[in-house]
C-alpha cells in the first residue's frame, strides 16, 4: 500500500476523513467545517517542516504537528488526528502510517511523541510500540 | 349628420404585451405597453406587489461582490435522499450552500446557510482565477455537479451537514496519436523517430512480455550514471536497451512512501547484476528521505518493438497490428509469420493509451520525452446529467501546431462519461476495452466516449430531455439520442441538427416541464415535441420582438430565470441598460414575466436607488409543506453592498425595498387600438363603464383616453388624465362610469397606478357614437 505526504490536491480527502474522524469523538458537537478546511489547507501547506498530513492512499490519515516541549528543550511531535477506514482496520494501515509519522517526527528533530487515544483498546496498542500512559484529558462545556 | 351608437366590451386582458402588430391588425385582449402589472390567465390586470427581503431574512456576508460572477441554482434531490433540497449561490469564487428544504416562516432560506466551498482550490496549474466567469450546474444520482470554464469539474456530495467537492479529471483515450509524414503502411527502415515510437505504443506494442526487478542496492538516492543493481537471477530477459523506470521508497511496511523516480536503459543483466545506466532522477519528498531505500525497477516496456527490428530489419509501420504476428503457439514471432500477414494501408487501431482531456502529456503516459503536450487551461463551461453519465462541453480553446503536435482544437467535443455506478466513473470519458488488444477491444454501450459536432461553434447549453441531449452552439441547435428507440448508448448514437437558431449563451433557459425556453439575439424559443413528435424548435417571443430589441446584447448574454410549475410562471431578470463592468453586469433591473397558460408576456422594472438592494438571480423556491414551511416563491437573490439577501415579491405597500430606502414604482398598460368606425368614421366614447374588483380597502387608478395613435401627450390627442378611487364593500366586483373626452379614428384607453394604492381590473363596457356616413 502507499503512502505520500498530502498535498493541497489531496485536502478534500483529508478534510473528509477529518469529518469521519470528528463525527465519531465528543468534538462533533463544536467543530466548524469551515475552521477545519483552513487549519488542514494551513497542516498540508506546511509541507513537514513542523505540520504533516501523511495518507495512505484513501484509505487512512495521520495528522501531525511539531512543538517545543513545555517544560524542556526537546521537540515533541504531537499527533492531531488518525483515521483508518472502518473497512480497511486491522490490515496494516494504521500501522504504517504510524511508522511513517515517527519516521517523520525522527527527521524533523523531535526526541518525543504524543499520541492521543479516545478508548482503552488504542492505548493498549501504543503500549505494544513502546508508547506510556502520561495523562488523560478531560472536557468540559461552560 | 346621422349617428351611429354601439357598445364594446373588453372583459380579458389575457394577452398581456404585444409588439408586432400594427395600428389595423392589433389582436384583442393586449397591451401595446405596460409596466409593473400582473395579467392573470383569467382575466385580470393589477399591479405586482413590491420586491422586499423575505421575511425573518438576514444576510450572508461576502468580502466583495466587486467584478464577481454571480450564479445560483437549485439542487433538488442533494445527497440522494429524495428529501434535502440544496440551493447553490456562487458569488465570485465561492459557492454557498443553503438547505431550502429546512426553510420555515420563521427560519426562511437565508438563515438556512450550511456550508461554503472555495473554488480557488481547484484553481489549475498555470489557471486564472474563477471570479469572474459564472459557473453552470447539473446533479445526478444525489450528486451536484459544477461547470466552470476555468475549474476543473467538480462533483459535490451532500451528507448532512456537510458539502464535500472533489474535482473531476476528464480523461480520454487517444485516439489520435501523434502526426508522422510518413504514410500509413510504411515500415520505418533504419530510425525509429519517438513519434513512430509512441504510435506503435499507442497501438498496442507496448503489450509484450514484461519483466520486473526489487533491489535493495544502497546508492546515494539522486546519484545518476552507471549503477548496478542486485537483483533476483533469472528474470525474463531484461536486455540491453530497454528503457527502466527506478521508483525508490522508503519502506513503513506494510505501507511504503515513494521518495524518489529515476529513469535509465538496461546496460546489461547477469546472474544477480542488473547494469542500468541512469539518466535522471527526482526527487519526490523532501521531508521523509533516508538512505534505506527499496528499488521497485519496472521496464518501459518496448519489447515487441526491438523484437520486430531484430527479426526484420526495420520498424513495424502505423498499419501493423502486433497480434497478427503471433506464432500457432501464440508467441510474437514476426521473422516467422511476417509472410503470412497482408497489411493494409489504413491505419492500425489507436487507444492504448488514456490522457487528460485537456492535458494531453503524452511523454508522460509513454515515457518518451520529446513529444509535445497538448494542453489547455480551459475546462467545459455546460455540461448535464443524461443516460447515466454526466457529459461536458464547451471547451473553447484551440491550440496551435506546435512541436510534433498538430493544430487542435476542443470547442465542438462533447465528453460523455461511463455509465455512472461510482464516482470514479465522473471522468472516465472513455471505453473500458483497450480498442488494440487482441481480444477485449469491443466498444460496449456502458462506455464512455467523446463526439465532436463539426460546424457547431462554441456550445453554450446541454440540456436532456426525454430520451435525448439538447446541444445549443453558436451555430444551431443539435440532437443526440439513439438510433433505435431505446436512447443513447456509447455504441449507437444520432446527430441531429434540429435548426440554425443561433445562440449566444447558457444562461437565460429554463425548463418548463421537462423542455426548455431560451433567449438568443433576437428572440426567445422553446425547443418541444411537434405534432409529429418530432422536436421543433419555435420563438415564443415573434410577439414582442420590438421590445425585446431595445434589450442590450451584452444583456442578453446574462438573462437568467426559473419557472413556477404551481402557476405556470417563468420570470427572466435582467439588465435593461449596457453593463459598465462586470458588478453591473449582474444589476438587473427588470423582470420579463411569461405565463405559459395564456402566452401573455409583461415586463416589470424593478425600482432602484442607490441605497436599495440590487437583484442578481430568480429562482422558485419550493419547500417540502406543511404547518410552519413558507410558501412556494420566486426568491429574487439580491444584495446590498456586500450583503446577499433573498428577496420576494411581498409588499403590499406597493413600494419596493420598503425595509430599505422604499422606491416607488408606477404600473401601467395601454388597451390595444379600438377601431370602431372601420378607419374611415370618427367616433367618440361617450363613457366607459370600468369594472374593478373591488378585494382591498381602497383601490386608485389613472385613466385617459389616446385618440389617433398619438404617441405622447404633446399630440394634444391624450385626453386629460382622470383619478378614481373606490373603498371595499360588499360586492366583489364595482363598476365606474367614466367619461373619455375626445374623438378620432382610433382609441386606447391607458390605465396608470395612483401613487402607492392597488388597483385589479377585469374589463370595461364602452358606450361609443359616430357618424353613420363618411
Amino acid at each position: 500500500m502507499d503512502l505520500k505526504v498530502a498535498t493541497l490536491e489531496d485536502l478534500p480527502l483529508v478534510r473528509d476523513m477529518a469529518l469521519k474522524f470528528l463525527e465519531n469523538t465528543e468534538y462533533n458537537k463544536h467543530f466548524n467545517v469551515e475552521k477545519l478546511t483552513a487549519v488542514l489547507e494551513e497542516l498540508i501547506s506546511d509541507g513537514g517542516s513542523t505540520k504533516i498530513v501523511i495518507l495512505c492512499e484513501d484509505k487512512g490519515m495521520i495528522v501531525g504537528i511539531v512543538n517545543p516541549f513545555l517544560y524542556g528543550t526537546k521537540l515533541v511531535a504531537t499527533e492531531l488526528g488518525w483515521w483508518v477506514e472502518p473497512e480497511e482496520r486491522k490490515n496494516g494501515v494504521g500501522e504504517s502510517l504510524l511508522k511513517a509519522f515517527e519516521f517523520w517526527a525522527n527527521k524533523v528533530g523531535c526526541s518525543l511523541i504524543t499520541m492521543i487515544s479516545l478508548d482503552d483498546e488504542l492505548g493498549q496498542y501504543y503500549e505494544k510500540k513502546g508508547y506510556k500512559l502520561y495523562e488523560r484529558a478531560y472536557m468540559k462545556e461552560i | 349628420m346621422t349617428r351611429t351608437n354601439a357598445i364594446s366590451t373588453q372583459n380579458s386582458f389575457i394577452a398581456g404585451l404585444k409588439t408586432e402588430f400594427t395600428g389595423l391588425n392589433f389582436p384583442e385582449n393586449a397591451c401595446t405597453e405596460t409596466d409593473n402589472c400582473v395579467f392573470d390567465p383569467t382575466g385580470r390586470v393589477s399591479r405586482r406587489k413590491g420586491f422586499d427581503e423575505e421575511e425573518n431574512g438576514i444576510n450572508t456576508f461576502v468580502t466583495t461582490k466587486t467584478n464577481k460572477a454571480i450564479s445560483s441554482f437549485q439542487w433538488s434531490n442533494a445527497g440522494g435522499d429524495g428529501n434535502s433540497e440544496v440551493y447553490v449561490l456562487q458569488v465570485g469564487n465561492k459557492l454557498y450552500f443553503y438547505r431550502s428544504s429546512s426553510a420555515t416562516v420563521a427560519s426562511p432560506i437565508s438563515q438556512q446557510w450550511i456550508y461554503t466551498i472555495n473554488l480557488t482550490d481547484f484553481i489549475l496549474d498555470g489557471g486564472t482565477a474563477p471570479d469572474e466567469f459564472e459557473c453552470q450546474y447539473s446533479e445526478g444520482n444525489g450528486y451536484l455537479f459544477v461547470f466552470h470554464p476555468k475549474l476543473n469539474p467538480i462533483y459535490c456530495t451532500y451528507s448532512a451537514p456537510t458539502i464535500t467537492a472533489n474535482a473531476i479529471t476528464i480523461r480520454i483515450r487517444d485516439f489520435s496519436g501523434v502526426l508522422e509524414e510518413i504514410d500509413d503502411s510504411v515500415r520505418p527502415p533504419t530510425t525509429l523517430t519517438a513519434e513512430h515510437k509512441y504510435n506503435l505504443q499507442n497501438q498496442g506494442w507496448t503489450s509484450g512480455a514484461s519483466w520486473s526487478a526489487v533491489s535493495t542496492t544502497g546508492f546515494a538516492q539522486m546519484s545518476t550514471g552507471v549503477q548496478t543493481f542486485t537483483v533476483a537471477a533469472g528474470l525474463l530477459t531484461p536486455t540491453a536497451g530497454d528503457l527502466v523506470i527506478i521508483k525508490g521508497y522508503q519502506n513503513f511496511a506494510p505501507g511504503r512512501i515513494q521518495i524518489v523516480q529515476k529513469g535509465g536503459a538496461v546496460v546489461s543483466y547477469a546472474g544477480t547484476a542488473l547494469e542500468i545506466n541512469v539518466t535522471s532522477a527526482q526527487k519526490l519528498q523532501n521531508v521523509i528521505f533516508s538512505n534505506t531505500v527499496d528499488w521497485e525497477i519496472i521496464p518501459v516496456n518496448t519489447d515487441y518493438i526491438t523484437e520486430w527490428f531484430g527479426d526484420v530489419g526495420n520498424y513495424p509501420s502505423n498499419s501493423d497490428v502486433w497480434w497478427l504476428y503471433k506464432n500457432s503457439s501464440d508467441v510474437f514471432d514476426p521473422a516467422t509469420t511476417i509472410d503470412n500477414v497482408t497489411v493494409g494501408f489504413g491505419p492500425a487501431p489507436k487507444g492504448h493509451y488514456i490522457l487528460n482531456a485537456f492535458d494531453q502529456n503524452r511523454a508522460s503516459v509513454s515515457g518518451i520525452a520529446s513529444i509535445t503536450n497538448l494542453t489547455t487551461t480551459v475546462r467545459p463551461k455546460t455540461g448535464a446529467w443524461f443516460a447515466g453519465r454526466i457529459w461536458y462541453s464547451g471547451v473553447d480553446a484551440s491550440f496551435p501546431a506546435s512541436g510534433n503536435m498538430p493544430d487542435a482544437t476542443w470547442t465542438e467535443n462533447l465528453y460523455f462519461s461511463q455509465i455512472v455506478e461510482n464516482v470514479k466513473q465522473f471522468g472516465r470519458c472513455y471505453q473500458t476495452n483497450d480498442p488494440t488488444s487482441e481480444d477485449r477491444f469491443d466498444l460496449l454501450p456502458s462506455d464512455g466516449g467523446v463526439i465532436r459536432i463539426q460546424g457547431a461553434g462554441s456550445i453554450y447549453k446541454l440540456f436532456s430531455i426525454q430520451n435525448g441531449l439538447l446541444v445549443f452552439a453558436a451555430n444551431g441547435i443539435w440532437f443526440i439520442t439513439g438510433s433505435q428507440g431505446i436512447g443513447f448508448t456509447a455504441n449507437d448514437y444520432t446527430i441531429v441538427k434540429l435548426s440554425g437558431v443561433q445562440n449566444i449563451s447558457g444562461t437565460s433557459f429554463v425548463s418548463v416541464l421537462g423542455y426548455p425556453m431560451f433567449w438568443n439575439s433576437e428572440s426567445i424559443y422553446t425547443v418541444s415535441p411537434g405534432q409529429q413528435g418530432n422536436l421543433s424548435v419555435d420563438s415564443i417571443g415573434a410577439e414582442i420582438l420590438s421590445f425585446l430589441d431595445e434589450i442590450p446584447l451584452s444583456s442578453k448574454k446574462f438573462v437568467r430565470g426559473d419557472f413556477d410549475p404551481l402557476d405556470h410562471m417563468v420570470k427572466w431578470v435582467f439588465k435593461s441598460t449596457e453593463e459598465t463592468d462586470i458588478t453591473s453586469r449582474y444589476e438587473f433591473d427588470r423582470v420579463l414575466n411569461l405565463n405559459i397558460r395564456s402566452k401573455a408576456f409583461y415586463p416589470w422594472t424593478i425600482g432602484t436607488d442607490a441605497a436599495s438592494p440590487k437583484v442578481h438571480d430568480v429562482k422558485f423556491v419550493e419547500s417540502p409543506g406543511g404547518s410552519g414551511a413558507p410558501d412556494p416563491v420566486f426568491k429574487y437573490v439580491s444584495s446590498l453592498g456586500t450583503n446577499f439577501i433573498f428577496s420576494e415579491e411581498n409588499q403590499d405597500s406597493f413600494v419596493d425595498w420598503s425595509s430599505f430606502v422604499p422606491v416607488e414604482y408606477e404600473s401601467f398598460f395601454a388597451s390595444g387600438y379600438a377601431l370602431r368606425g372601420k378607419g374611415l368614421n370618427k367616433f367618440q366614447e361617450n363613457y366607459i363603464n370600468l369594472f374593478l374588483q373591488n378585494d382591498a380597502e381602497e383601490s386608485s387608478f389613472k385613466i385617459q383616453g389616446q385618440w389617433n395613435y398619438a404617441i405622447n401627450e404633446g399630440s394634444g390627442r391624450w385626453s386629460d388624465e382622470q383619478v378614481f378611487t373606490i373603498g371595499a364593500d360588499n360586492f366583489s366586483y364595482k363598476p365606474k362610469r367614466i367619461k373619455i373626452r375626445g374623438h378620432g379614428l382610433v382609441c386606447q384607453f391607458r390605465v396608470t397606478s395612483n401613487s402607492t394604492l392597488p388597483f385589479t381590473m377585469i374589463g370595461w363596457s364602452v358606450f361609443e357614437s359616430g357618424n353613420k356616413w363618411i
